[in-house]
């Protein structure tokens, strides 16, 4: 007999159906699977025998083969193992009950329980997209499938009651449709601006930043507080919609980092070591291309702490997804793309000692050694980092506790009014965001009135600036001008952004 | 090809060959007109291989070539012992250099010269103010100062913007150090003027570094100490200054700063204490015009409370004044870009 299952594969982010075909012959017991399986998948025989015998079913005696269609895409991962059962079960007669248009995904355990898998946000919404809209898939994966509408998806627990659902021998409910506003609400940061004393300087450039998507440096001496202004900056970026949240959740799903809640309904906020390789930043392996820090931190924070640390190689190859806000990942077995869209937040000590700026330890580095340490850094990377800003060198405790410090809630609030004048603005020209401007563009839109010119020539002569700092002044400029709405860039705005140059600060 | 005279030709010749170099300074100084002459009778001295070999290149019309060419090819001029341009305060000192080797506006040599010199460790605003006192003294003197980070740099840097930079190296002009100065080399070159003592191959060695120094020295009716450790190399010009009766000049330093204790020893010495370019223009009874000042009405009202606090924060210089930090900001940068105030990192700013 023979039998057709489908079920889905995953290529980077992107769904392929996937037939898995059944045979069962008369002949020598023997039990084959082609079609490009990966290890995971050829284990999946003895998965599927155990959990058949233990869910009270027989499994067939001859020749048994298995083929997964189609034959040249890669199977990976271990969600094969529920429609291969089914497949095997159907070839065998001992399911009769039609299962065409339903899409299974699940792993099994001997007993022949129902793990969870992971991707299978993607795969639904792949599958969905191609006009499927009947899902079986593990109980645990629930949550996650929940969010997707006009969709059929039953999460069983077992091959046994799979068994069940299909001959209709007992009723199952679809997983119930869950609103993405009300999952939003619920989930709070953990941090708030609130909670950070004084840094007001800091504050300040960090709305400025998330206000026209600026890539910032933090530098101050050890302690000041750069990882706590950090993590706050996820909380004065605007809500994500639900559209952001699913690009988001597609990527956690297929690395597995998924939460209970089954959606990130919070902008991601990623801090990887500073041992970080190139690949676990941007994504590769041997195998199965996966997706690196910069993608997980995909419309939220990649937080880089000690810059200078990182390797020079790794660093650089942040300079591409930088500028196009999505990293294709080419190995000989294929190539994928997936995106890197974040605000990269670095934080550095000033100089080698970390106390230049420091108002209670005295800086003991030469110009040249600062100068040598500030250079592991390079222009290139640099040029793509508008905002350099100072922490103020002293402890909290020092400053005025009792003041009361403006929420991150109040300055989302002007971030979002800048953001919507700036979508407004770049209307048709494929960017949202000032920081994304071409030459072009600031051309067009960041016109300077003579006055503005002169400041920026005087400050480029008193304040020894390289004529790199030029456009990122420029664009932070029309940021500050979008956050106060004033239509054009004043002097006053322009006298800001270029205070927001601490790397060029005189050594 | 530049024209030289058969006195500089040989002095430029004898200073090629660096292993004779200290007999024939000995019989420059000694007898000026019959140096050649001298020379060649000391370096008998060295043995007769050393003699032969050098009569041997001194005479030798390609090696004669060879120098001359080098030099012009690297836009070099000598100037000699023997030459007009030759800084006469130069022939006073008890070690004179044979030569100088300039690069750039030689017509400085002829102003009236002043050093700026300091330590590589220099506080944000010790920086400020040499910088702004360079440019200001470029209105009566040229500005002389060695090329190390820190002060000297921002000496050089003021003084380029005065329109008066000249800077000693104490190495070949081949060579740059640090070499993130290369291009501050360069530029000094360009628009002022570049000097060394040796001839352009000659690299870079620790005890070059005092022997700089006494060129300076000797070249200046005075000099300001910027910023001096307790064994910083900027004394030794300090040292040279005095005792080749010049004007000493130092910045004052609260007590405790390491990279001021040089300056305050000077100080209690009868260095003459300096904090703004009035102290100098005073002391050689010229008159100074004063500082532009453009300010607006805030600004010179925020200038006033910074100088008032001294080292000052931005969010206390906000909560003292009221005023929101995104207003100050651009005050602050624009008092930074005028020079009134000095960014000393961490946010903290001082009047200059």
């Amino acid at each position: 007999m023979f039998s057709k299952i489908m079920s889905y594969a995953l290529q980077g982010l992107e769904g392929v159906a996937v037939e898995i075909e059944s045979d069962v012959a008369k002949g020598l017991v023997a039990f084959d699977m082609v079609g490009l399986p990966d290890a995971a998948v050829k284990e999946s025989k003895e998965r599927v025998r155990s959990a058949v015998k233990h869910s009270g079913m027989f499994f067939p005696m001859g020749k048994i083969t298995v083929n997964l269609a189609p034959a040249d895409i890669k199977k990976e991962g271990s969600h094969y193992d529920l429609p291969i059962a089914i497949s095997i079960l159907k070839a065998a007669d001992e399911i009769s009950a039609p299962t065409d248009g339903v899409i299974f995904l699940g792993e099994l355990a001997l007993d022949g329980e129902l793990r969870p898998v992971t991707g299978i946000l993607p795969m639904l919404i792949a599958a969905k997209a191609e006009g499927f809209k009947r899902f079986v898939i593990p109980s645990k994966n629930a949550n996650e499938a929940s969010y997707i509408e006009d969709t059929e998806v039953y999460a069983l627990c077992s091959l046994k009651e799979t068994v069940e659902f299909l001959k209709g021998e007992k009723t199952f409910n679809p997983v119930p449709h869950r609103s993405f506003a009300a999952a939003q609400s619920s989930r709070t940061y953990n941090y708030d601006l609130s909670l950070v004393k004084g840094q007001k300087v800091a504050k300040r450039a960090l709305e400025i930043a998330v206000a026209g998507g600026h890539n910032i440096l933090l530098s101050g001496p050890p302690g000041t507080g750069k990882t706590l202004l950090a993590r706050c900056i996820p909380t004065i970026m605007p809500d994500m919609t639900f559209e952001e949240a699913l690009e988001v959740t597609k990527i956690h799903s297929v690395s597995g980092e998924l939460s209970e809640e089954g959606i990130v309904a919070l902008r991601p906020f990623r801090s990887p070591h500073h041992t970080a390789t190139t690949v676990s930043l941007c994504g590769g392996g041997n195998s199965k291309l996966r997706a690196g820090e910069i993608s997980k931190a995909h419309k939220g924070v990649l937080f880089l702490d000690e810059l200078p640390e990182y390797s020079r190689q790794a660093l650089e190859s942040l300079r591409q997804p930088l500028e196009d806000r999505v990293i294709t990942i080419t190995r000989a077995g294929g190539a994928v793309t997936y995106p890197a869209d974040f605000i990269l937040c670095a934080s550095m000590n000033p100089c080698p000692c970390g106390n230049l700026g420091s108002a209670y330890k005295t800086c003991t580095c030469t110009p040249s050694q600062i100068q040598r340490y500030r250079s592991k850094i390079s222009g290139p990377l640099l040029d793509r980092i508008d905002l350099q800003v100072e922490v103020d060198g002293v402890e909290y405790d020092d400053l005025a506790s009792d003041t009361k410090e403006e929420s991150s809630a109040a300055v989302k609030q002007r971030v979002e009014r800048a953001r919507a004048i700036q979508r407004e603005r770049f209307r048709g020209e494929g960017i949202s965001v000032n920081a994304n401007m071409g030459e072009r563009q600031i051309k067009k839109y960041c016109k300077l009135s003579k006055e503005c010119e002169d400041i920026l020539r005087q400050a480029f002569e008193t304040l020894h600036l390289s004529a790199r700092a030029r456009s990122r002044i420029i664009k932070v400029a029309r940021t500050i001008a979008d956050l106060q709405l004033s239509a054009e860039i004043l002097p006053e705005h322009v006298l800001e952004a270029a205070g927001y140059r601490s790397w060029e600060a005189q050594l | 090809m530049t024209e030289y005279s058969p006195a500089e030709l040989a002095v430029i010749l004898f200073d090629s060959m660096r292993d004779i170099s200290a007999a024939f300074r000995r019989a420059l100084r000694a007898n000026p007109e019959d140096f050649v002459k001298q020379s060649f009778e000391l370096i008998k001295t060295h043995g007769g291989g050393v003699y032969n070999k050098v009569k041997a290149l001194f005479y030798d019309g390609d090696y004669r070539r060879e120098v001359l060419g080098g030099l012009d090819k690297r836009g070099v001029k000598c100037v000699t012992y023997f030459s007009k341009q030759y800084p006469p305060s130069l022939k006073r000192i008890p070690d004179p250099p044979a030569a100088l080797y300039v690069k750039g506006d030689t017509s400085l040599l002829s102003r009236r010269l002043f050093a700026v010199v300091g330590s590589r460790r220099t506080s944000p605003q010790a920086i400020a103010l040499c910088r702004r006192i360079s440019e200001s003294l470029c209105s009566q003197f040229a500005v002389v100062t060695g090329i190390a980070d820190g002060a000297d740099t921002a000496a050089a840097e003021g003084a380029l913007k005065g329109g008066g930079a000249v800077c000693v190296l104490p190495y070949g002009c081949d060579y740059a150090y640090p070499a993130m100065n290369k291009r501050l080399i360069d530029e000094i070159a360009g628009k002022g003027l570049a000097v060394s003592e040796y001839p352009p191959q000659t690299d870079v060695r620790a005890y070059r570094f005092p022997e700089r120094n006494r060129i300076i020295a000797g070249l200046c009716e005075g000099g300001l100490i910027v910023s001096a450790g307790e064994k910083s190399g900027a004394l030794i010009t300090a040292e040279k200054l005095a005792e080749y009766g010049k004007k000493v000049f130092a910045f004052p330093y609260t007590p405790g700063i390491q990279t001021g204790a040089g300056c305050n020893a000077l100080i209690k010495r009868g260095a003459k204490l300096c904090d703004s370019e009035k102290d100098i223009f005073g002391e050689f009874g010229l008159s100074f015009g004063g500082r532009k000042s453009d300010l607006s009405e805030e600004e010179a009202k925020l200038l006033k409370t910074i100088r008032a606090m001294g080292e000052v924060f931005v969010p206390t210089l906000a909560d003292k004044t009221g005023t929101p930090v995104y207003m100050l900001l651009p005050l602050l940068s624009s008092l930074e870009i005028k020079g009134f105030v000095a960014r000393l990192g961490g946010n903290r700013f001082s009047a200059v």
